[in-house]
């Protein structure tokens, strides 16, 4: 037991700021990003006896992260309080002719739905393939490719509609 | 196109997330708690293996009064062996008086309703609750804890409002927990002043004014529950001593056993 606790403590403070800011792309709340990660090192303490490779460890953090955060959606009404009270920005800093690339996309993808969100974290932040995001939502890669396709098309859709608002003003 | 879109994502996932920073207390605060959650594992896990000793012990006593010839007098304070006889049947509902109800509003809208103060439905959306100050109550019906450490007050007439000119955060638990600063007991029996529990604080609010007063409270205070005559404010802390504050003079008494686990939560 004293090993495993001095390997989990060393793996918390070497792989926390790592997984603390993916508890933030998945939240967009520091506050809900912290209980995030820390109710996914409790689910993930269990196995952690049986765990001696860290980077085995790091993905179940990272799996119990998201599967909380979509049950945390699932039953918290506040993801669609959340998405009606920041509305994405429109307004952007004015000037350039690169219109687009002034457009934060960041926002936009706050009001994404909670998988389709965590599937854009995932496969470009986290840069993991379409099957290692299957596994850690427990979902086919069909779901995932799915998944993304909305999520991108809702994003682009967002990034024209400002830029025709852009324009008009 | 869509390589720019992205490339795009994966550039301002980046910057968005470099932005975060490790709170310094993180590491020791989440160790600490997955070894209590550990620790708390193992108690149980003792408890049950006692548990079943007693069991086997209580059947073996059985079998022992049953060698011997005829009944035997029980001392008084020999607990009665376990039986083991045929389990009951389990309990069953007559389904002629159940009435299933599906996720429509219709459905829900035919249900028997009981009449009381509240309204139908209570409004829960504070960001956009015009500001208690701006729309004062002559008392408040329920609290209802927002997002972040925001506050809704709901006035006799049903409506909600947003709790302004106080300055509330999130409680903050030992294990780094952050709740909603409104709980069950947060609401005084009068539905006049409100009591928050804070980091360190607990703030006592009177709604009909919106004036509010801070009182030093150390400790990772999470529940309150107000005195019926309303000058003490019972506070729990989890996992450390209750305490007494007393609203005339401020003090704060320290209270000789645990209340915790018995005051109103959420």
């Amino acid at each position: 037991v004293v090993r495993d606790d001095a390997a989990f403590t060393e793996f918390v403070a070497t792989r926390s700021v790592s997984l603390l800011r993916t508890a933030y792309l998945l939240t967009g709340d520091g506050h809900l990003a912290e209980d995030l990660l820390q109710t996914a090192l409790i689910r993930a303490c269990p196995l952690w006896g049986g765990v001696r490779e860290p980077r085995a460890a790091e993905s179940q953090v990272r799996t119990a992260m998201v599967r909380t955060l979509i049950n945390w959606r699932k039953r918290h009404a506040w993801s669609r309080e959340r998405a009606a009270a920041d509305p994405p920005e429109i307004a952007a800093p004015a000037g350039g002719d690169d219109v687009d690339s002034r457009v934060r996309l960041w926002p936009s993808v706050l009001t994404l739905p909670p998988r389709q969100r965590a599937v854009i974290v995932l496969r470009y932040y986290e840069d993991l393939t379409e099957s290692q995001t299957a596994e850690i939502l427990g979902c086919s890669i069909g779901a995932i490719n799915s998944h993304n396709a909305r999520a991108l098309r809702t994003l682009r859709a967002r990034l024209d509609a400002t830029a025709d608002l852009r324009r008009l003003s | 196109v869509n390589g720019s879109l992205e490339d795009r994502l994966r550039t301002g996932l980046r910057e968005e997330a470099t932005a975060v920073e490790l709170p310094a207390r993180f590491v020791a605060t989440a160790v600490a708690d997955v070894q209590l959650r550990r620790r708390r594992r193992q108690v149980r896990a003792v408890t049950a293996a006692i548990a079943t000793v007693a069991v086997v012990g209580a059947g073996g006593l059985a079998l022992g009064t049953r060698a011997d010839d005829g009944p035997q007098p029980r001392p008084i304070d020999d607990p009665a062996p376990a039986t083991t006889d045929a389990p009951s049947p389990p309990p069953t509902l007559d389904p002629s008086h159940v009435q299933r109800i599906r996720g429509d509003q219709t459905a829900w809208d035919a249900l028997p309703w009981h009449e009381t103060a509240l309204p139908r439905a209570l409004p829960t959306d504070v960001g956009s609750a015009p500001a208690l100050s701006q729309d004062p109550i002559d008392h408040a019906l329920a609290l209802i804890g927002g997002t972040a450490a925001s506050v809704g007050v709901v006035g006799d007439d049903g409506r909600l409002r947003r709790l302004d000119g106080v300055a509330l955060e999130r409680t903050l638990d030992p294990a780094g927990y952050r709740s909603s600063p409104v709980t069950q007991g947060s609401l005084a029996p009068n539905g006049g002043v409100a009591a928050f529990a804070q980091p360190d604080a607990v703030v006592v609010v009177d709604l009909t004014t919106g004036s509010s007063q801070r009182f030093d409270v150390p400790g990772h205070n999470t529940r309150v529950v107000w005195s019926p005559d309303l000058r003490q404010i019972l506070i729990g802390r989890e996992g450390g001593p209750s305490s007494l504050l007393g609203l005339d003079d401020g003090s704060v008494d320290a209270v000789p056993y645990d209340a915790y686990s018995s005051l109103p939560r959420w």
